[in-house]
């Protein structure tokens, strides 16, 4: 009989501390810690996020909103909040494990942004190479402080905790929330803060991450200055009306909103803004895709950046299981072999086809000077998503106020020699005509001259 | 998007035999299909009419079909089309729209005929058209696609034909993400391309597969004819192991037209030329027994033998004068 003996699959710290952070950005691993935030306001204010993520936006109610406050420099990188802190019970046994228990994933992770219990870890880890955790919910407190070298230096199967004390309480819930502070960054980090565009880029980030909670249910502050939710770029008028649809696959449901986008001063539309946005229980994870990731260039033709920078379209996926909503680890991507996904990307692509169709009329191969779409698209006017959410389900709609007047002109255009225009100015007298003039002037002179008109 | 090649403009839809053939072959295996259990008189059917709306007047008359959608890109044709269509309490026409669009929106929980009926060759956009029909249509619905597999002509030089080499370039262009990266050159000659075509086809129809349990496209038809141009019409229901169970019940698999797996070779229609006389005379002896040959009239082996496949479809041509 053959010896039966074991291979070790054990775990080392190393891996999680210098490995399992290297692809992520710094800007990802903020992200992570602000996610632990609104899980707190998520959890604290009982909000089920696929009824209030599209609440109407004239039902807002928003006095005295928690508050995430990050406080970044090369010394430290701190994020502060009053968002109802984590139970102590929770921070002892689930909170700093690497992944969840199935016992947490099914009781506790409902309606969150946490989904895969490694977010805050990675985080913390990425950033610097010590950290300190206090915080104070209504009933408990606990704080954690961490040298990770030292933590590291004790590699052994037993010693996988971080110590732990109890602190005090919170006095009332206005005051309850959770502190991070990292310290000792690491190098790469600190010359990643010193970057001048640094803090633009996580202003922009998370102004567009967390568009749906911004001003709604959370406030973040960079340093004293309060970031705004970026507006989704979605347009509607009198004839235009927007796509709009509610879906359900496998308990994820799915909101989709496309149309044109709103045109800028201009009267242009960027192309940076078009495309699909993705969001999972109401964070951005997809802004403004061109790609095949969602259809382009197979089941959609190719992004053209002058012909189709007019599309713009949400896809709002939720669930009170986030496992099964198709976000990466990252945050930063889709999972395109989730089933939820696959189904819901053929309903983009449908939604996205008849717009698409009035952008070609808008741009044909041979123009016409004033296309009528021209005149459409320059009335659409930014529509908040969530005014859109009224269980009234749209399809992509044009309806022109009254028909255009047929036109009676073509444009006609050639090539003359510049002495025969000259002979012309100067057989008319008329020097001061530009070239586009004497060749209206001709052309009458011949109607006028054969008896034409 | 290539310009349409506006066939209705150099042939008249009402004389085009094998196009005929197809459409009668089609009716038939509707009725088949009917009595299986799926009820056909009750679907929706999406088409291209043009202005002469043929097919049309075919899926009322002799199927019973009353929701009928024609969709015509061209705005150009608007008034021909409002002014042609034929049963306007059942038909009802669309113009200046791409059917892609109306696919877009129509209902995923009701059965349709849906027929792609293009008449040029194939571009990417008909592959999108028909993605997006299998990912919408209803369990039970039928989708066809036609398109022109004569070899492309280069836009800069309308009067030849495509190289090989322009000719797979073309198609790799067209159809990249669902060929084989293996083929070879010789695999784009006129005598492949419909095979080309159909991997290409197979390709998009999986892409609108994908995510869906339980729905798949069950090949039922692949027609190859010609009256001008050669054309290849695919076509297939929609649907689960249900649909699949009731189609293996159906009578449809033991005609001569069905072809329930797409490697298998097409249906070939070819309308054999012969006088008023012949077909009356041919028509006496059908269904035709087994080695019978004429024996009143000399005709070419395989004008009978491919008369004694359509007999029941083909079309009869005469001069009215009203």
């Amino acid at each position: 009989m053959a010896e039966q003996l074991s291979a070790k699959a054990f775990p080392h710290k190393s891996f999680f501390v210098d490995m399992f952070t290297r692809d992520l950005t710094l800007v990802e691993c903020i992200l992570d810690l602000i996610d632990n935030s609104i899980d707190g306001v998520i959890r604290t204010r009982d909000l089920k996020l696929d009824q209030n993520l599209l609440t109407p936006p004239n039902d807002r109610t928003v006095p005295d909103l928690p508050t995430v406050r990050l406080d970044v420099s090369d010394k430290a990188v701190v994020i502060s909040d009053n968002c109802g802190g984590i139970p102590i019970k929770d921070a002892q046994e689930e909170v700093f494990n690497f992944g969840h228990s199935p016992e947490f994933s099914s009781k506790k992770r409902k309606d969150s942004l946490g989904v895969y219990g490694v977010g805050l870890k990675r985080a913390l880890f990425k950033i610097g190479k010590a950290f300190e955790v206090t915080s104070r919910t209504v009933n408990d407190g606990f704080s954690i402080k961490v040298d990770l070298d030292e933590w590291m230096h004790q590699d052994s199967m037993q010693d996988w905790t971080f110590p732990l004390v109890r602190g005090e309480k919170a006095k009332s819930r206005q005051s309850a929330g959770t502190t991070i502070k990292i310290t000792r960054l690491r190098e790469d980090v600190r010359a990643a803060i010193n970057d001048g565009t640094f803090r633009s880029r996580l202003f922009n980030e998370v102004g567009r991450v967390y568009a749906l909670f911004l001003e709604r249910y959370v406030c973040v502050q960079l340093g004293l200055e309060t970031i705004k939710p970026m507006q989704f770029p979605l347009g509607s008028s009198d004839e235009v009306t927007p796509a709009y649809k509610e879906l359900k696959y496998d308990g994820v449901n799915v909101f989709l909103f496309a149309s044109l986008a709103k045109r800028d001063a201009r009267s242009q539309w960027p192309a940076d803004q078009a495309g699909w946005y993705v969001a999972c229980n109401g964070r951005l994870v997809v802004a403004h895709d061109k790609t095949e990731l969602t259809g382009w260039g197979v089941a959609l033709p190719e992004f053209h950046g002058g012909k189709y920078r007019g599309f713009v379209g949400l896809a709002l996926f939720t669930s009170d299981d986030p496992l099964k909503l198709p976000w990466t680890t990252r945050k930063s991507g889709l999972n395109r072999e989730s089933m939820a996904f696959q189904q819901v990307r053929h309903q983009m692509v449908a939604v996205t086809k008849p717009i698409l169709s009035f952008l070609n009329k808008m741009y044909p191969s041979d123009p016409p000077e004033e296309p009528k779409q021209r005149a459409i698209a320059d009335n659409v006017r930014f529509v908040d998503v969530r005014s859109l959410h009224k269980g009234v389900q749209s399809d992509f709609d044009i309806r022109p106020k009254k028909p255009s007047p047929r036109k009676t002109t073509v444009r006609i255009v050639y090539d003359a020699e510049r002495d025969d225009i000259e002979k012309v100015k100067k057989h008319l007298r008329r020097p001061d005509l530009s070239p586009r003039a004497v060749g209206e002037v001709t052309f009458a002179e011949y109607l006028r001259g054969n008896g034409l008109k | 998007m290539i310009a349409l090649t506006e066939s209705f403009r150099k042939v008249h839809y009402g004389l085009r035999p094998a196009k005929q053939v197809e459409r009668r072959m089609l009716i038939d295996a509707l009725l088949l299909l009917t009595e299986s259990g799926f009820p056909i008189r009750d679907y929706e059917y999406l088409g291209m009419g043009c202005v002469h709306f043929i097919d049309f007047a075919m899926f009322h008359k002799y199927l019973g079909i009353c929701k009928m959608t024609s969709v015509e890109a061209s705005e150009k044709l608007a008034s021909r089309v409002e002014f042609n269509t034929p049963y306007r309490n059942a038909i009802h026409a669309i113009t200046g729209k791409e059917i892609g669009d109306i696919i877009a929106t129509i209902a995923e929980d009701k059965p349709y005929v849906v027929w792609l009926d293009y008449d040029s060759i194939l571009c990417d956009y008909m592959l999108r058209d028909m993605s997006l029909a299998v990912s919408r249509l209803a369990p039970g619905s039928v989708l066809l696609i036609t398109v022109d597999t004569e070899r492309p002509k280069p836009t800069d030089d309308v009067t030849r034909d495509m190289t090989l080499e322009e000719t797979r370039s073309y198609f790799e262009g067209v159809a990249r993400p669902y060929l084989s990266p293996f083929h070879k050159d010789e695999d784009f000659d006129y005598e492949n391309l419909p095979k080309v075509i159909i991997e290409a086809l197979r390709g998009a129809i999986m892409s609108g597969l994908a995510g869906f349990r339980d729905k798949e496209f069950m090949p039922l038809f692949n027609f190859l004819y010609k009256d001008t141009h050669r054309m290849l019409t695919v076509g297939g229901m929609i649907g689960g192991s249900l649909e699949k169970r009731k189609i293996k019940r159906s009578r449809l698999p033991q005609t001569e037209y069905s072809r329930l797996d797409l490697s298998r070779d097409p249906c070939v229609i070819s309308v054999p030329c012969l006088t008023r006389k012949e077909v009356l005379y041919l028509e006496s002896h059908m269904p035709a027994k087994e080695n019978w040959r004429p024996t009143e009239v000399e005709l070419a082996e395989e004008d009978v033998a491919q008369f004694a496949k359509i007999y029941r479809f083909f079309p009869t041509y005469a001069e009215l004068f009203l």
